[in-house]
């Protein structure tokens, strides 16, 4: 027997205005709790380090609503920076960083060909390609962070400005609206969310959903490329284990924007909002000088919270029903 | 005869829909008690309430002169209330053994407790109550879907109990299970075991029940009428709230053949089967469950893929490999199961009704998101569609109208030529059922080959020109529609 | 026999059969590899895997999935070095307590609040972190001033046995008998199998989901006392890849990412074989990253071998009846 969630125009109204709403709120207690927080200058910097998580958190998204998921994001950045250490000497940089992007891009196309039409679960194909992909960026390295040769060229994706704005945040913004774009208005997109409601109904429907689920998987590749591009110039050098918790952190985002785990559902302001809300208490945590145990654990808080308190609205509407029954 | 279960004034609110009002059930020792109603008409809730699975809002139930109140299945099962569920609560990975001694674990007192599987001897002697003739040991997956439904019922059917509620039991039963299941229910009742049976087959009340309770719309519009006193057409009027009048068989003309199956095998094993369909016309491929006639409707629309064999469309003579090609090649499809094969449920109703064709309304994959809507406006007045309007979720709509939506689906292809439906009409009321039949005798009539699966034979011989018979993965015959019922029924039953 | 008997036996020789091979390609190639000693090491090094394992096979033979156990196994054996110098002892049983706690939060979260289990362990996971972190000096390793007594007690070995292997293999008996003998393990197969069905036949679907979750915290306790007996530390920040390893070893193990399918022996053995793996390659002097690539294809491929065995049996045997 299958319990059908009516979900009435509403109430879908409601939780829009909430996905906003949340994020806000964080930022006026920032404001008005969290010393330093509102200059120009934190702000820029609360953005500028969020880019890269919203940047994955959109290739992430996209898995999610074809109703996939994907651990490996982490190691597949790391493979990312030090193929392209390895390679800016001999190549040039913009043709290190075009090879590092192709990596990137080529481990989503392995995920997704796995996936989709190898069939195997996206949860074990991914954790795998975590450690693999791991152990072959410290084969390459051996192991050990290497330095680029420090360029101009090579900082520029992570540190340097276009009209006085970060190059970060501009590319976060462009990858923002392309998965807005995508999501609302493209026959990708639409196929996205139908695929991931329903992987039987999508085939009986005439969908490419094969195709559908495999392009998930090479669009987040590419989301996750671009991210760990800033990275690695951000760094200027190429560490296996340069962000080794990338997808857990996007998970986290995703599920702070409640964009649930199984598929069909999720857009492009959820997880700018989600991404905002992460960053901003990241952010105040460091200017209230505590130390990062406390960002952890304010961090599975907020989750925990952003997880329970629908469901315990649901809780409360079902016992309001309750009530209004008894008294009839 | 001693009244052993009563519910009395139960009433059941969903938000502002009123599922159950004031209902009354009076359940005696001994007594088959009927309960019908269409779809939606509250009966499922009804019996999630007897069986403890949900509680209502007000309303009392008496056991044995006693007043209960059931927080769950638990509750219910300890006093002697066991259901027999309509969808499959069997444990597929399981053995036959485990899934018959579910209920005696389910209701242990302790977790702790040593597990008390019903002994090989007892478990034997409830097979063959119910006439199952399976090995203890077999895992569940490997029982036909008959062989399941029979499990399911001697689960309930062989633990002690006072009362026992079975809902629709003979849904996915051929006609000699079926008897075999009215035997059984005989014995349980010289047993003096009070049995509501809930059904949709009008025949089945006929010869077992010894009274009728009918719901509609929440209320009880016949409450315990003994069965001599009420009759087949009656329980149809009460049902329905108005008089059912069958439709004269579609008139259409035949044209040229569109599709043609050449060599299908069903199974490896199997006799291969060919069968064409032309312009206009009807087939109707009926088959007991298991009999791979659902497995032909899939093969026949590229959802699934058959042993060898081709399917091809005459005029293109384009070969279907995958339902995208067969969807190219203009062959619709309605799936059997809607909710785990057709309907997008989370979705809104447009795009579940537009998924087959986005490409009809974008350009270079692009949406052109305002003339998405465009081609449902006259169909949704067409098919009465309630609520009229696309935008709300498919999970909204009741089971009839979801049912709408997939033919909604499958109108607007641009190049229609065939439509394939399975069940077109399973767990749909009767109102929805007519608009859909009508539905499908005017896209005959505009020339579209319509093949239709169905396990239920006045329907089939209702809509279709011409029959074809699937038994045991085979073509067990063919014949023209308005043949002699029994005929039919010999050949389904026929290699099983 | 049909094929799907065929796949529920053979999915379970899967894990015997590579460790077999492992073991015999290792003792032909690797000086030394089969000496007691080495086997024995084995033995000690497999013991927090094993009841990590333990508890993965339990959450996932209910549907689950818990990414916090090594967290969890980290942070009480932090918090087991912190009470050591106050309690003795008994501070591993506080240990348990830990696991308990964090099982219980997880089992709240999944069962009865529906949180799909990624996210609530993600969430505990992190949690767990934060707190091992916040109690130890910001990750630094936690000695207390006299843990020899632990220390001594894990490093004996009974009839060649070493002691510290005990509390794997007294648990993994606890919890085969509750599998197969006990009302609440043919409870878990249910609720793996399916939970609605299970709800419809009486089975209280969220607390055996509960129970699950507690019990595999529980014994991510238990590994993290265990840790600390070995090491006489806490180790805060320790475990970050135990949790994937714990997932390769019950998948490897035959258990069933679908739920409802799950065996205690199979997957100690795909505990030993990941070990055994990683003590091969680390003796053989190869790179520590060759063998991270291969438990990373492992667990890869491990996802296809239902498959892969419906595959290789049904050619043969599937419709031989009919």
């Amino acid at each position: 027997m299958t319990t059908l969630i009516k979900q009435h125009p509403a109430i879908a109204l409601g939780s829009r205005i909430g996905v906003i709403a949340v994020p806000l709120l964080v930022f006026f207690l920032c404001v008005l709790f969290v010393p330093r927080f509102l200059s120009v200058d934190n702000l820029q910097n609360v953005l500028r380090v969020g880019s890269i998580l919203l940047i994955a958190a959109c290739g992430q998204t996209g898995i999610l609503i074809v109703g996939g998921i994907d651990f490996s994001m982490g190691s597949a950045v790391a493979l990312l920076s030090v193929v392209t250490v390895i390679l800016a000497p001999e190549l040039g940089v913009a043709l290190a960083f075009t090879g590092g992007i192709c990596v990137a891009v080529l481990v989503g196309l392995c995920n997704g060909l796995l996936i989709a039409y190898l069939k195997l679960p996206a949860f074990l194909v991914t954790l795998g390609m975590l450690l693999v992909l791991h152990g072959l960026a410290s084969l390459l390295s051996g192991g050990m962070p290497l330095d680029a040769a420090p360029s101009p060229g090579f900082l520029w994706l992570g540190s340097g400005h276009v009209a006085g704005i970060p190059v970060p945040i501009i590319l976060a913004l462009l990858a923002v609206l392309s998965l807005h774009g995508l999501l609302r208005y493209t026959l990708v997109g639409r196929s996205w969310y139908l695929v991931g409601t329903n992987f039987n109904a999508a085939l009986n429907a005439g969908l490419p959903a094969r195709r559908m689920v495999l392009l998930a998987y090479i669009v987040a590749g590419l989301f996750c490329a671009l991210a760990g591009a800033i990275l690695t110039s951000r760094v200027g050098s190429g560490q296996p284990n340069l962000y080794p918790d990338l997808a857990f952190a996007t998970i986290a985002v995703c599920a702070i924007s409640g964009i649930p785990l199984n598929g069909g559902r999720g857009s492009a302001v959820q997880v700018v909002c989600g991404t905002l809300i992460i960053a901003m208490l990241n952010n105040a945590v460091v200017l209230l000088n505590l130390t990062s145990a406390w960002q952890q654990l304010l961090m599975a808080l907020v989750i925990g919270a952003a997880v329970v308190l629908p469901q315990l609205s649901n809780v409360r509407r079902r016992c309001v029903h309750l009530l209004r029954g008894n008294a009839q | 005869m001693k009244t052993i279960f009563q519910a009395s004034g139960i009433s059941k609110h969903y938000g502002t829909t009123c599922a159950l009002r004031d209902a009354n059930l009076v359940l005696k020792a001994g007594q088959i008690h009927a309960l019908m109603g269409e779809n939606g008409a509250g009966k499922s809730t009804f019996v999630k309430i007897l069986v403890g699975a949900i509680r209502p809002d007000s309303g009392a139930l008496v056991l044995d002169g006693q007043p209960v109140v059931f927080g769950s299945v638990r509750d219910a099962l300890k006093q002697g209330v066991v259901p027999v569920y309509q969808h499959s609560t069997l444990f597929t990975r399981l053995t036959v053994l485990e899934n018959l001694s579910a209920f005696g674990l389910g209701s242990a007192q302790r977790s702790w407790a040593r597990n008390n599987c019903l002994d090989r001897q007892q478990a034997t002697e409830v097979l063959s109550l119910v006439g199952l003739d399976v090995s203890l040991d077999s895992l569940v997956d490997e029982l036909s879907l008959g062989e399941r439904q029979l499990l399911e019922i001697a689960r309930g059917v062989g633990r002690r109990c006072s009362v026992l509620i079975l809902d629709e039991p003979t849904a996915a039963l051929g006609a000699r299970e079926a008897n075999r299941l009215h035997q059984a229910l005989q014995v349980l009742c010289a047993k003096r075991t009070a049995i509501l049976y809930i059904s949709h087959k009008i025949d089945d009340i006929k010869r077992m029940a010894d009274a009728v309770t009918i719901l509609r719309d929440g209320l009880t519009v016949v409450n315990a009428a003994a069965r001599d006193d009420i009759s087949a057409a009656q329980i149809v009027q009460h049902m329905l709230g108005q008089t059912f009048e069958p439709q004269a068989l579609c008139v259409s003309t035949r044209g040229e053949v569109v599709l043609e199956a050449r060599d299908i095998r069903l199974t490896p094993t199997a006799q291969p089967l060919s069968l064409c369909v032309h312009q206009g016309e009807v087939l109707g491929i009926v088959g007991v469950a298991g009999s791979g006639a659902l497995r032909l409707g899939e093969v026949l629309a590229g959802a699934a893929s058959g042993h060898g064999g081709t399917v091809s469309l005459n005029a293109t003579s384009e070969v279907v490999n995958d339902r995208q090609s067969a969807m190219r090649a203009g062959i619709g499809y309605v799936p059997s199961d809607r909710h785990a094969d057709g309907l997008f449920l989370g979705l809104s109703a447009l795009q579940n009704a537009s998924a087959s064709v986005l490409r009809g309304f974008s350009s270079w994959g692009v949406l052109r998101l305002r003339e998405e809507a465009g081609p449902f406006d006259a169909l949704i007045a067409q098919f009465n569609l309630n609520p009229p309007r696309l935008d709300l979720d498919a999970a909204y709509y009741s089971g009839g109208n979801q049912q709408k939506l997939l033919f909604l689906r499958n109108l607007v292809l641009p190049n229609l030529q065939v439509l394939v439906v399975l069940e077109p009409t399973r767990g749909v009321d009767v109102g929805a059922r007519e608009s859909i039949h009508q539905a499908l005798r005017a896209l005959a009539c505009r020339g579209i080959a319509i093949i239709v699966v169905s396990s239920d034979l006045l329907e089939v011989n209702t809509l279709c020109h011409q029959l074809l018979v699937v038994a045991s993965h085979q073509v067990a015959g063919r014949m023209m529609a308005d043949a002699q019922t029994d005929a039919v029924l010999s050949m389904m039953a026929g290699a099983c | 026999m049909k094929a799907s008997t065929i796949n529920r036996q053979a999915r379970f020789l899967v894990a015997p059969g590579a460790l077999l091979l492992v073991l015999l390609m290792a003792g032909a190639l690797v000086a030394d590899y089969a000496s007691l000693g080495n086997l024995q090491n084995i033995g000690s090094q497999a013991v927090i895997l094993a009841l990590l394992a333990l508890g993965q096979m339990l959450v996932m033979l209910v549907r689950g999935f818990d990414i916090s156990v090594g967290a969890v196994a980290a942070c009480s054996s932090t918090v087991a070095a912190l009470t050591m110098d106050w309690l003795g002892t008994p501070s591993i049983a506080l240990a348990v307590v830990v696991g308990l706690l964090f099982g219980g939060l997880n089992g709240l979260l999944i069962a009865y609040l529906r949180v799909q289990p990624i996210v609530a362990t993600l969430c505990s996971m992190i949690a767990a972190q934060g707190l091992a972190r916040l109690i130890s000096d910001d990750g630094q390793p936690v000695v207390p001033i006299d843990a020899s007594a632990l220390t001594d007690l894990a490093f004996q070995n009974v009839a060649g046995i070493p002691l510290l292997l005990a509390p794997a293999l007294v648990c993994m008996l606890l919890v085969g008998l509750i599998l197969k003998k006990f009302t609440l393990g043919r409870h878990l197969f249910m609720v793996g199998c399916d939970p609605q069905a299970a709800s419809l036949v009486g089975v209280d679907s969220r607390r055996v989901t509960c129970i699950a979750y507690l019990a595999c915290g529980a014994l991510a306790g238990l590994a993290g006392a265990v840790l600390f007996c070995k090491t006489g530390t806490g180790l805060p920040t320790e475990g970050v890849s135990w949790a994937l390893q714990s997932v390769a070893a019950a998948v490897i193990g035959g258990t069933a990412l679908r739920g409802g399918t799950a065996s205690v022996w199979p997957v100690f053995f795909g505990v030993l074989l990941i070990q055994a793996l990683e003590t091969a390659l680390n003796i053989e002097g190869v790179s520590p990253f060759i063998a991270e690539i291969v438990m990373g294809l492992i667990i890869l491929v491990a996802g296809g071998l239902d498959r892969l065995i419906l595959r290789l049996f049904s050619s043969s045997t599937a419709y031989g009846e009919s």
